[in-house]
This record gives structure tokens, sequence and C-alpha cells, in this order.
């Protein structure tokens, strides 16, 4: 039987690579960002951590979606369903190498945060003091911080096990459903989909407001994750069942 | 003589449109055996049933287990690399094969590799159908298992390529391995076959052995095969 080391090696390798070229990438327009500031408006405050902020929350999405498409790849392709390992081992080994691909895209966000602090580092702290008020101090920023990767991952993981379970009602339904009864489940999917993508993207709004509470103890953040959580532990439970019992590989 | 699979009351609906109704088979232990049948008659579904990459219902047994993730440790199945991008080159596709199959054989592959004479340098994408079909061959050859399942390996490549790859089975599956090769073209595989299961009418229509056909009705596996369709010979 194929071994946890061994899948995630073959599943982490390419993903890996992918996250790399998309850093690289972001990289080269942070860069030109740069340049063509400086050059049309000379150098004022503020461009570098604005210009890293704003790319680099276009990249987390763009490593998310491209995450997906590497995730959800591997329940419909014989190159991995062939080997031979349980479908529950294979669904959270999966689950699992791209959310240690995104926290090492995330952390290499971090690195490009901390380089714009040292040439702008006044912005990321007036940012952190209004959102905590009076009572600021570098303990609760970095809780603050903490809790927001927390969130970030907790949404991460509520998303790929969302985009899964659709991916596999609809292969489940295209395989036994005749036609139309696949065009109306096709429709009440996509409905489904995008109240979620607006209750989300509402939720994400919602908590850059209210990044204070983890600085003032709220307790609101914790119990938002530990339903993401709640949630996709459900959704990951029917994918695995889904996978077990109906989804199949996509014919040669 | 032990059985390496066992098939009963298997049956596949697609779109509830039904593709295999009730079939029954089991083969022996070290044999070559052709699954043949029209296009569409459900070989390539057969096969899959076999791996867990279609799902049906009945019961399949390989080498005594019921459970399809071990039936992936016993079997070796032909897979089109769709997993891969084009940009993958052969040889990143033989460490993958290397890392995750406990049962790939690299010094095997590497005779396969030579014998095929496989350009291990390049890339997917760049590979001509009968190439690509060599590697499918070299892959799947070079795991150490109980059941080899070759889907189709002959479609649309030219005839020296078709007379190394039959070579290659020949010269490389281990006596104690059962191989199946689904096909519908007869005469080039006929030779090799210890026994013939036809899949027609949504079942297993026949499964003879090779000898018993040319004794019986007197004819090659060929004509026999073609008989089936014209009405001329009795079905088992």
């Amino acid at each position: 039987m194929t071994s946890f080391g061994a899948i995630f090696k073959v599943l982490g390798r390419s993903r890996f690579r992918l996250m790399n070229w998309l850093i690289l990438a972001e990289l080269a327009v942070m860069a030109a960002t740069l340049l063509w500031r400086f050059a049309t408006a000379g150098v004022q405050g503020g461009e570098t951590f604005w210009s890293v902020l704003s790319w680099s929350v276009l990249g987390f999405i763009v490593a998310f979606v491209l995450l997906s498409i590497q995730t959800e790849r591997v329940y419909t392709r014989d190159t991995y369903r062939l080997l031979p390992l349980g479908e529950t081992k294979l669904y959270l080994t999966d689950l699992l190498t791209s959310l240690v691909m995104f926290v090492y895209f995330g952390v290499i966000q971090v690195v490009f945060y901390a380089v714009a602090e040292v040439f702008d580092n006044r912005y990321l702290t007036a940012w952190l003091k209004a959102a905590s008020g009076p009572t600021y101090s570098s303990e609760q920023s970095l809780k603050a911080l903490v809790g927001i990767a927390a969130v970030g991952l907790a949404l991460a993981i509520l998303g790929w096990t969302t985009v899964s379970f659709i991916h596999l009602v609809v292969s489940v339904t295209n395989n036994f459903l005749p036609v139309t009864s696949r065009r109306l489940i096709n429709i009440i999917l996509y409905l489904v989909m995008i109240v979620l993508v607006v209750w989300i993207a509402g939720y994400l709004v919602d908590a850059a407001n209210h990044v204070g509470d983890l600085l003032t103890g709220g307790t609101g953040f914790l119990v938002n994750i530990v339903a993401f959580l709640v949630v996709a532990a459900i959704e990951a439970g029917l994918n695995i069942v889904f996978l077990k019992k109906w989804v199949e590989t996509v014919p040669n | 003589m032990t059985n390496v699979l066992a098939i009963q009351h298997v049956g596949y609906k697609h779109n509830f449109k039904t593709i295999l109704h009730d079939v029954d088979l089991t083969l022996a232990t070290g044999k070559i055996v052709g699954l043949l049948g029209e296009n569409g008659a459900g070989k390539t579904t057969l096969m899959r049933l076999l791996t867990g990459s279609a799902k049906g219902s009945g019961t399949i047994t390989v080498c005594g287990d019921t459970q399809p993730a071990h039936h992936r440790s016993h079997v070796s199945f032909t897979e089109q690399l769709r997993g891969f991008s084009g940009n993958t080159r052969v040889e990143q596709v033989a460490s993958f094969y290397r890392t995750v199959y406990p049962d790939f054989d690299g010094a095997r592959f590497e005779e396969l590799v030579t014998f095929l004479q496989i350009d291990t340098s390049l890339k997917l994408a760049a590979l001509s159908k009968g190439m690509k079909e060599k590697v499918i061959i070299a892959l799947t050859l070079a795991r150490q298992v109980n059941l080899y399942l070759l889907d189709e390996p002959f479609s649309g490549i030219d005839s020296m390529s078709r007379k190394r790859i039959i070579s290659s089975i020949i010269k490389w599956k281990p006596d104690d391995a059962t191989m199946v090769i689904s096909d519908h073209y007869v005469s080039e595989i006929a030779p090799i076959l210890d026994e013939i299961v036809v899949v027609k009418d949504q079942t297993v229509a026949v499964h003879k052995a090779s000898d018993a056909v040319r004794e019986e009705f007197g004819l090659g596996i060929a004509d026999y095969y073609e008989s089936l369709y014209e009405g001329s010979a009795q079905r088992d």
C-alpha cells in the first residue's frame, strides 16, 4: 500500500513548484508596480507597503484557486485513484498537502510584509492602531495577526471542502442521472455556490471591520473558526463517502 | 490452480443505461486472457470496475480480497497518464511510479525502456500515440503484481510498435501473474492468448480456453470471434 509520506511527496512536489511560480510572478508585478509608481509620482511614503499588501491579497486568492484545481484533479484522475490506498487517506492527504502549501505561501507573504514594514513601518502600525483603538500594544497586534491567519486557514479549509463537495455531487449526478435531472441539479448547485460566495465575501468584509474583537478579547473570531471547521469536517466526511461509493474517474 | 479474479453478479449502469448486467467470471493465475468485444461493449468498464475506477454492483474478489483499495495493490492497469501535465518528462512519471508503488521495479522498467526504445527525457506532450502507448505498457509491466489489465494497448499504433509491445508482454509477464488484454482487433494477439472472454449483450457471453475454441469449432480465435457476431457459432 502507498504510504502517507509517498503520497504527500508526490502531491506536494507539483504544488510546491506551482506556489513558487506564483511567488515569482507576484514579486515581478510588485517590482513593476513600484517602479512605475516611483517613475510617475516620485518616492512618497506607503508605496511599498500598499503595493505588497494589494498584490498579496490577490496572490492569496490565486493560490487558493490554483490549489483547488490541483486538489480536485486528484479525485477524478486514474493517476491518483489507482494508487493502492483507501479513499479516506487519499482525501485527507490531498487536503493536507494543499493546506501545507497554502501555509508556505502565507509564510512567504509574511516575509514580504516584514520587508515592506522596514521601508514603510508606519502603515502597518497605523492600521493595527486604527483597528485596536487606544489600547494598542505589540502583544495585541501579534494576537490580531495570528487570529487573522487562523481565520484565513479555517476559511481556506472550508472553501476546499465546499468546492470538493460541489464537484463530487456534480460528478455523482453526472454518472447516475439522465441529462434533464443533471441540468436541474447543476442549476441548484450553481445557486448554492453563488449564495456561499456572497456569504463568505460578506463575512470577510465584516471580519476586516472587527479585527478589534481579537484585541479586546472578544470571542466572535474563535466561534467563527470553530463553526467553519465543524462545517468543513461534515463536508469532508460526506466527500469521503462520495469517493468511496459513487465518484468515478474520467474514463480513458 | 488458484484464482486471481472472481466476479459475481456484477452490474453497471451509467445515466440509467445498463452497460453490464449480471457478469460472472473467474480467472486462474498465470494466464494471458483476451477480453474481446465490440466498441462500447463494456470491456473498459469491466476493467475499471476491477480497480474501483468505476462503481457498480455485485462482488469482485481479487486475490481473495473484496476491498477496492486492496485490489489496487494486486492490479496494474494501463492508465492514460491524465494526471500529469504535458510538460512532465517520462523519467518524472517513472519517478512518480517509483515513489507511490512499492511494487514498482525500477530495474525492470529500465529493461522495458531499452527494449521498447523509449526516450525517457521526452515530455509527455511530445510523445507520438505509439510512443505514449509504449510508455504506458512499460510503466504497467514494471509493477510486480498478480493481475495486469491492458486496455486496448494496440489501438492506433503501427504494426512494428504492436509487435514490440506483444514481445514485451511475452517477455516480461511473470509466470504466476494473469494478464487481461482488451482489444477488438483479435488477429494480432490471438497467438499469445490462453483464454478468451467475449463481452457481448451486456455480459460475458463466452469464456473459453483458446485451445478449446480451436478443437470445438475448428476455427482460429479471430474467425470464431467474428462468427459470434454473424450468429454462426453457438454461445457458450
